[in-house]
């Protein structure tokens, strides 16, 4: 079934949309919430929320693309229950890993300064990685929002590992320029 | 700002962007399939927990049920007693109840299936059947498909409502049908499939059913009935009413009886006069007669010896001196009700009986009890309904959706789903390859939707590649590969020698093993041997002695055409193409003639009675006899339909079918080519005087 279609069930309110969005994408969205969560029953709950959260807000919303609408709502959530678990303590998973990674583009220190404007942020994170080289978006992308690890996305993009982590490197330099040119940092 | 503001970030990125680069490329992203991942994950289903189970709306199905009787219905005037057929049939909610359905509603099944195919009565009603047919077995299942209905041992024919019911069943497949036949009272039935002989096939068992009693309106008459809506000079407007609850049969000739005069009347209305009449059934009727005076006269029913039958009870009626005594039916469908009550109130009393929806905007007549285009006498009661709209759902594209998920959205939308099973390469087994109507589409509720569903990919058969460019011999390599034959039609083209330049079946269309594929070859530019030459245009001599010349062997069709005789008008070989051993070449020559057809006709003196009829002969020659008439029911005329060429002079002759007697009518030249004929000499009068 396609993405029109899963969205018309749930826009007629059939509850059989989230059974076909679940054959569609479940595997996906388990996927991100397991790398964010490390837990396959934590992740699995997520993703039952973010399936939920989706029939709760389609309509009046209509995704244009309904797997990354589902993997961002799956992605969130999951962030969300990881700061709530890990308010203290630092666990498995990705996350630790992955800010570590991109505390390299914003050093903690410029705290004081900002004026937290995450609209331009995300609005120059859209620039950025449209000035990419199209494999160097998807790694940085696999990587920061997806959340798999290096081994996994040389797989998936049958490049190697060493590959994904130089291109991770590099891209978050320029990331890191990029943000200072434009005065974000 | 810090790392966890540059991770939410990310997180707000665009779907678009996040669709990108963030997911994989795969569709294989569903949690059963994504193997990927398995690993890690523990894989169990939301729909367990989180999702209530889907009902199936009752109420809508069984709406939708009863809205398709009341469209066909709808088509018979004056349809108030048709409601109560479809509120009678109370087998409706069956059809959703199936146990096709169970796996949408969770319910248990209802019924054990069969494992032989069978047959479901879904609804019966006194005029139409639906029926469910069912291959429930592992193999495919032929029929003759035709079918009746059994009342004891009398077999009733029935018609198919749409499309004609399919013969082959693949494994699984269920069909819906649906049958008309002859007004049938209530009682039990049976359902049976027939051998091609005509008698009973045990392909289906035989099935039972019943047709319900038909409740009615309350009607002050408990016996079949006419009234006079209205009458002038020249016609007079009759509805017949059958309040009872039995069809009523009755011969269908009346007369107008002016004291003990009677005066024959035409039907001169579009409307049938349906014999027999069911129950609750009433139409309405316009007769003309010859002018008439003002005055009291009776309308009758008559037997088929002409006497006056007492099946309807003769009614007395007016012809009124003042014209505006009796009115003109208007036309109100599609008018405004407030607009036609204003326009017509002080005439007719227009009353609204219901308002429903209908294909008709808000407050717009969608249905009027008395047809327009009789008379009603001034005052008369009109009753009319109204529609609240113009309701109609929106019916998504269902393409490539699970059949289940696409069938309880039709059907939840008030649809019925009319499921068609095919084999298809490009659908996965089980979605659906297509729907009739197409969505996204705005359709009435109750329509019925026809949806194809895939079986998977036809084992036994394999998509034609496209040939087209190809050389004859890689062409054949590959055919023999798939287990395709080739036949080589050789035809004069610049192409390369060999250059296959058209195929027979069309590329990816979906062939059995073995089936034989016709390929246009090219000659190539070089080659010099016999071509099938451009006969059309030539005359047929010249073509059969060029074909002859040529050892083309070739046989002649002549047909009625415009084009001068013997012209070739169409040939069946292309050409340019090269002969081969197989080739006959049909050249379609034309007769130079199209037959056309005249009708003359013969102005009847009314005051004489008798059995009459008239031939016309060509140099004494009979060409045409017409049917036999009696002048005082001919009303002023008969006539006598010929076809022929060119001109042609004739004799009308009358005989007197009693005595044997006849005489000449007439002569006439007749001129087929404009369709005319003009009288040389006539005396009807004199010839029928000359028989009696």
């Amino acid at each position: 079934m396609n993405d029109n279609a899963m969205i018309a069930l749930f826009e007629q309110r059939n509850e059989q949309g989230i059974a076909e969005a679940d054959r569609a994408y479940g595997g996906l969205l388990q996927t991100i919430a397991v790398h964010i969560l490390h837990d396959s029953r934590d992740a699995e709950e997520c993703v039952n929320d973010a399936l939920l959260k989706a029939w709760n807000s389609i309509p009046p919303k209509k995704p244009k693309f309904f797997s990354a609408f589902l993997a961002k709502l799956t992605r969130n959530l999951a962030l969300n229950r990881y700061a709530e678990e890990h308010a203290q303590k630092r666990g498995g998973g990705e996350v630790p890993a992955v800010l570590e990674e991109l505390s390299e583009c914003i050093p903690s220190q410029s705290d004081t300064e900002q004026v937290l404007d995450r609209m331009a942020l995300t609005d120059a994170l859209e620039s950025f990685l449209a000035s990419l080289p199209r494999q160097h978006a998807q790694i940085f992308m696999r990587r920061y929002f997806t959340m798999l690890e290096p081994g996994e996305i040389a797989a998936e993009l049958a490049v190697s590992e060493n590959t994904v982590r130089s291109t991770l490197r590099r891209t978050r330099d320029k990331l890191h320029t990029y943000l200072e040119k434009e005065e974000l940092l | 700002m810090n790392n966890h503001d540059l991770l939410d970030a990310v997180g707000e990125l665009s779907e678009e962007t996040v669709h990108k680069y963030a997911l994989p490329d795969s569709r294989n992203t569903g949690r059963a399939k994504d193997e990927k991942h398995m690993d890690t994950t523990v894989t169990q289903p939301i729909t367990q927990t989180k999702k209530k189970p889907f009902r199936i709306n009752m109420g809508t199905a069984a709406a939708a049920v009863a809205l398709c009787v009341g469209l066909n219905a709808a088509i018979i005037f004056g349809v108030h007693k048709m409601k109560q057929d479809a509120a009678g049939i109370t087998s409706g909610s069956q059809m959703i109840s199936d146990s096709e359905m169970t796996s949408a509603s969770q319910g248990a099944p209802i019924f054990e299936e069969p494992d032989h195919p069978y047959m479901t009565v879904m609804e019966a009603s006194s005029t139409e059947i639906s029926v469910r047919l069912r291959n429930p077995t592992d193999k495919d299942f032929s029929i003759n498909p035709e079918f009746a209905i059994l009342d004891g041992d009398r077999i009733i024919p029935v018609n198919y409502l749409g499309s004609p019911p399919e013969s082959h069943y693949v494994p699984k497949q269920t069909n819906g049908e649906g049958f008309s036949y002859e007004f049938l009272d209530d009682g039990t039935y049976k359902f049976v499939n027939l051998n091609k002989d005509g008698s009973v096939s045990d392909s289906f068992e035989p099935v039972e059913f019943r047709i319900p009693t038909v409740r009615h309106e309350y009607d002050e008459h408990d016996q079949p009935y006419m009234e006079v809506m209205g009458a002038n000079e020249t016609e007079v407007t009759v509805k017949l009413k059958n309040p009872t609850n039995k069809a009523f049969t009755y011969h269908s000739e009346f007369a107008v009886m002016d004291g003990k005069k009677k005066i024959m009347v035409n039907r001169a209305s579009v409307y049938e006069l349906d014999t027999p009449l069911a129950p609750q059934q009433t139409v309405y009727v316009v007769f003309a007669y010859q002018r008439q005076k003002p005055g009291k006269y009776k309308f009758v029913n008559l037997n088929k010896d002409s006497t006056v039958s007492d099946s309807f009870e003769p009614v007395e009626f007016e012809i009124p001196a003042e014209q505006k005594d009796s009115i003109r039916v208007p036309e109100l469908i599609g008018m405004d009700y407030n607009e036609a009550a204003e326009m017509y109130g002080d005439r007719i009393q227009i009353i609204a009986d219901s308002f429903e929806y209908s294909g008709y905007e808000e407050n717009r007549i969608f249905d009027q009890d008395i047809p327009a285009e009789g008379l009603v006498s001034t005052g008369t009661t009109m009753h009319v309904k109204v529609s609240l709209g113009n309701k109609k759902v929106l019916m998504p594209d269902v393409t490539d959706w699970e059949f289940e998920t696409a069938k309880s959205t039709i059907i939840g939308l008030g649809l019925y789903a009319d499921k068609r099973s095919a084999y298809s390469s490009e659908v996965e087994k089980g979605r659906v390859i297509s729907t009739d109507p197409e969505g996204p589409v705005e359709i009435e509720p109750g329509s019925y939707v026809r949806v194809t569903v895939s079986l998977g990919k036809n084992p036994d058969t394999v998509p034609v590649p496209n040939f087209v460019n190809m050389d004859w011999d890689t062409a054949k390599n590959i055919a023999d590969s798939l287990n395709l034959e080739l036949v080589k039609k050789q035809i004069f083209d610049e192409a390369e020698k060999g250059t296959v330049l058209k195929q027979s079946v069309q590329p990816t269309e979906e062939v059995g093993e073995g089936s034989v594929i016709e390929l246009t070859v090219s000659t190539g530019a070089g080659y010099e041997g016999i071509l099938v030459p451009q006969f059309v245009g030539m005359q047929w001599e010249l073509a059969e002695t060029t074909a002859n010349a040529l050892k083309i062997p070739n046989t002649k069709k002549v047909v009625d055409d415009d084009a001068q005789a013997g012209t070739v008008i169409a040939q069946d070989v292309d050409p340019g193409t090269v002969p081969d051993e197989n080739t006959l070449v049909t050249l379609t020559v034309s007769s130079g003639h199209k037959q056309e057809a005249v009708r003359i006709s013969f102005n009847i003196p009314a005051n004489i009675s008798g059995k009459y009829h008239i031939g016309l002969y060509e140099g004494g020659v009979a060409k045409a006899v017409g049917g036999q008439f009696d002048p005082e029911y001919a009303a002023g005329v008969t006539s006598l339909m010929i076809e022929g060429i060119d001109t042609a002079e004739m004799v009308a002759v009358l005989y007197n079918d009693e005595n044997g007697k006849e005489a000449a009518i007439g002569t006439y030249r007749l001129d087929f080519d404009k369709k005319s004929y003009e009288t040389l000499s006539e005396d009807i009068a004199g010839a029928f005087k000359a028989v009696q």
